[in-house]
C-alpha cells in the first residue's frame, strides 16, 4: 500500500460497504446518498472499480442471489479494505484539522 | 421465442467493450444493475451510460493488459536482457572490427573499437557490484552515442548505428529495472550464451558479407529466418515467460535495424528510391520501450489506492 490518496469513488464505495454487504445497485444508490447526490456512479465505472478493488483484496464477494431471474451479487469489505478506509479517513481528518486551524488563524487576523 | 428486450440487447452490445473475462465475471450482474437504474419506458441506453460503459471497458482492458505486462517475470527478463545485449553486440562489434583490422595488420584503428566496446560491456560489469551506477553509466553511454548520431542527421542516418543507440537505451532500462547480470547468470544456461554469441557473430559477419544484390523479399526472408532462429533458440534455452518478454525487449532495437536493412536493400537493387532512414520507424519501438519501462515500474510501485 502506498501513501497515495484514495480516489473519491473508491472511498465512497468502501464507505458504502462499511455499513455491511451490498449488491451493485445498492452500492450505486448508497454512494449517491453518502455524497449528497454529488457522485453518481454508473455501471461501467462501478464494476471497473469493484473488479480493481477485488483484485487489490480490499473487497470480496459475499453471496449471490437470484431476484426476478436476475443475478445479484453482494460485496463486503475485507479486513484490508477496512484498514485502507481507516487509514484514508485518518489522513483526511488530519488534513482537515490543519486546514481548520489555519482558517481560524486567518479569520482572527 | 422472444429474445431479450431491445434495451437489454443494446446494453449487452455495449458490454462487448469489456474484456471477455470481465463479462463472464460481471456481465449478468451489470445487465441487472443497468436495467434497474434505467428509467422505465426507455428503449435505448442513455448516452452517458453508453459512454461510461465504453470508457469503463477500455479502462478494464488497459488494466488487464498492464497487469499482464507488469507481473513479476519482467525483472527476470530485464536481467537476462542486461546480459544478452552486451554479449550480442560485443560479438558483432568484434567480428566487424577484427575483419577490418587484421588483414592489414593495422591496429591504429583499434582505438575506435574501445569506446563502443566499453559502452556495451562496462555497465553490466559495474552492475555486478553497483547497479544504479551501472544504469547511470549506460545512460551516459547511450546519450553520448545519440549525440554522435544526431550530429550526422543532416547527411544520412545509419540504421545500424541508430539501432545500436536504441539498444543502449534498452540496456539502461534493463539495468535500472532488474536485479542485474548476476540474476541473468542464474537464469541463463551455456546454451543461451551460445545462442546469443552466435547471433552476434552472425550479425557481425552479415555487416561484412551482406549480399546487397538480394531482392527485397529475399532479404526479408533471410532476416525473418535469422530472427526466428534466434527467437527459437532463446525460447528453447530459457523459461518461456522470461524468453517471451526478452524477445519483446530485444525487438526494440532489432525491428528498426531489420527495417533499415530492407530499405537499404531495396535502394541498392533499385526497387525503391534511396531515402534516409525514417526516424518514424523508431516511434513505435520507443513507445514500446517506454511502455515496458512503465509496466515494470508499475509492478514495483503498484499502489492499492485506486
Amino acid at each position: 500500500m502506498t501513501n497515495q490518496a484514495m480516489q473519491e469513488p473508491t472511498f465512497l464505495i468502501l464507505t458504502a460497504l462499511a455499513a455491511g454487504p451490498q449488491h451493485g445497485y445498492g452500492i450505486m444508490t448508497d454512494v449517491a446518498r453518502i455524497s449528497g447526490g454529488r457522485v453518481r456512479l454508473r455501471a461501467g465505472t462501478l464494476y471497473a472499480a469493484l473488479d480493481r478493488l477485488r483484485g487489490d483484496g480490499l473487497i470480496d464477494a459475499d453471496r449471490e442471489e437470484i431476484v426476478d431471474g436476475r443475478l445479484r451479487r453482494y460485496y463486503r469489505l475485507t479486513p484490508s479494505g477496512a484498514d485502507a478506509l481507516a487509514a484514508e479517513t485518518a489522513r483526511m481528518r488530519s488534513n482537515a484539522a490543519v486546514a481548520t486551524r489555519r482558517l481560524r488563524k486567518l479569520a482572527s487576523t | 421465442m422472444n429474445g431479450p428486450p431491445a434495451l437489454e440487447r443494446r446494453y449487452r452490445r455495449l458490454l462487448a467493450w469489456f474484456p471477455a473475462e470481465h463479462r463472464r465475471e460481471y456481465g449478468e450482474e451489470m445487465i441487472s444493475v443497468l436495467l434497474a437504474s434505467t428509467p422505465a419506458g426507455r428503449r435505448r441506453p442513455r448516452l452517458a451510460d453508453a459512454f461510461d460503459l465504453m470508457t469503463g471497458g477500455l479502462r478494464a482492458r488497459l488494466r488487464r493488459r498492464g497487469a499482464g505486462l507488469s507481473d513479476a517475470r519482467w525483472p527476470d527478463a530485464l536481467a537476462v536482457c542486461s546480459a544478452a545485449l552486451p554479449v550480442t553486440l560485443l560479438a558483432a562489434l568484434a567480428v566487424n572490427y577484427l575483419w577490418n583490422l587484421l588483414p592489414a595488420l593495422d591496429f591504429n584503428g583499434v582505438s575506435d573499437f574501445y569506446l563502443p566496446a566499453l559502452a556495451v560491456v562496462l555497465p553490466p560489469l559495474i552492475a555486478l557490484r553497483y547497479r544504479r551506477a551501472a544504469a547511470v553509466a549506460a545512460l551516459v553511454a547511450a546519450a553520448w552515442f545519440w549525440f554522435l548520431l544526431l550530429g550526422s542527421l543532416t547527411v544520412w542516418i545509419d540504421g545500424l548505428e541508430a539501432s545500436y543507440c536504441v539498444a543502449l537505451l534498452v540496456q539502461v532500462i534493463a539495468l535500472a529495472g532488474s536485479p542485474g547480470p548476476r540474476r541473468a547468470a542464474a537464469i541463463m544456461t551455456w546454451k543461451t550464451w551460445l545462442v546469443l554469441s552466435a547471433a552476434g557473430l552472425t550479425m557481425g559477419a552479415a555487416s561484412i558479407y551482406y549480399p546487397w544484390s538480394l531482392r527485397t523479399w529475399q532479404a526479408a526472408a533471410v532476416i525473418l529466418a535469422f530472427l526466428a532462429a534466434v527467437g527459437a533458440g532463446l525460447v528453447v534455452t530459457l523459461p518461456t515467460p522470461t524468453a517471451l518478454r526478452l524477445l519483446l525487449l530485444l525487438a526494440v532495437p532489432a525491428v528498426p535495424c531489420a527495417v533499415w536493412v530492407l530499405q537499404f536493400t531495396a535502394a541498392m537493387t533499385g526497387s525503391a528510391s534511396q531515402s534516409p532512414f525514417p526516424l518514424l520507424t523508431f516511434l513505435p519501438v520507443l513507445l514500446l520501450a517506454c511502455g515496458s519501462a512503465a509496466a515494470a515500474w508499475q509492478a514495483r510501485h503498484r499502489g492499492k489506492a485506486a
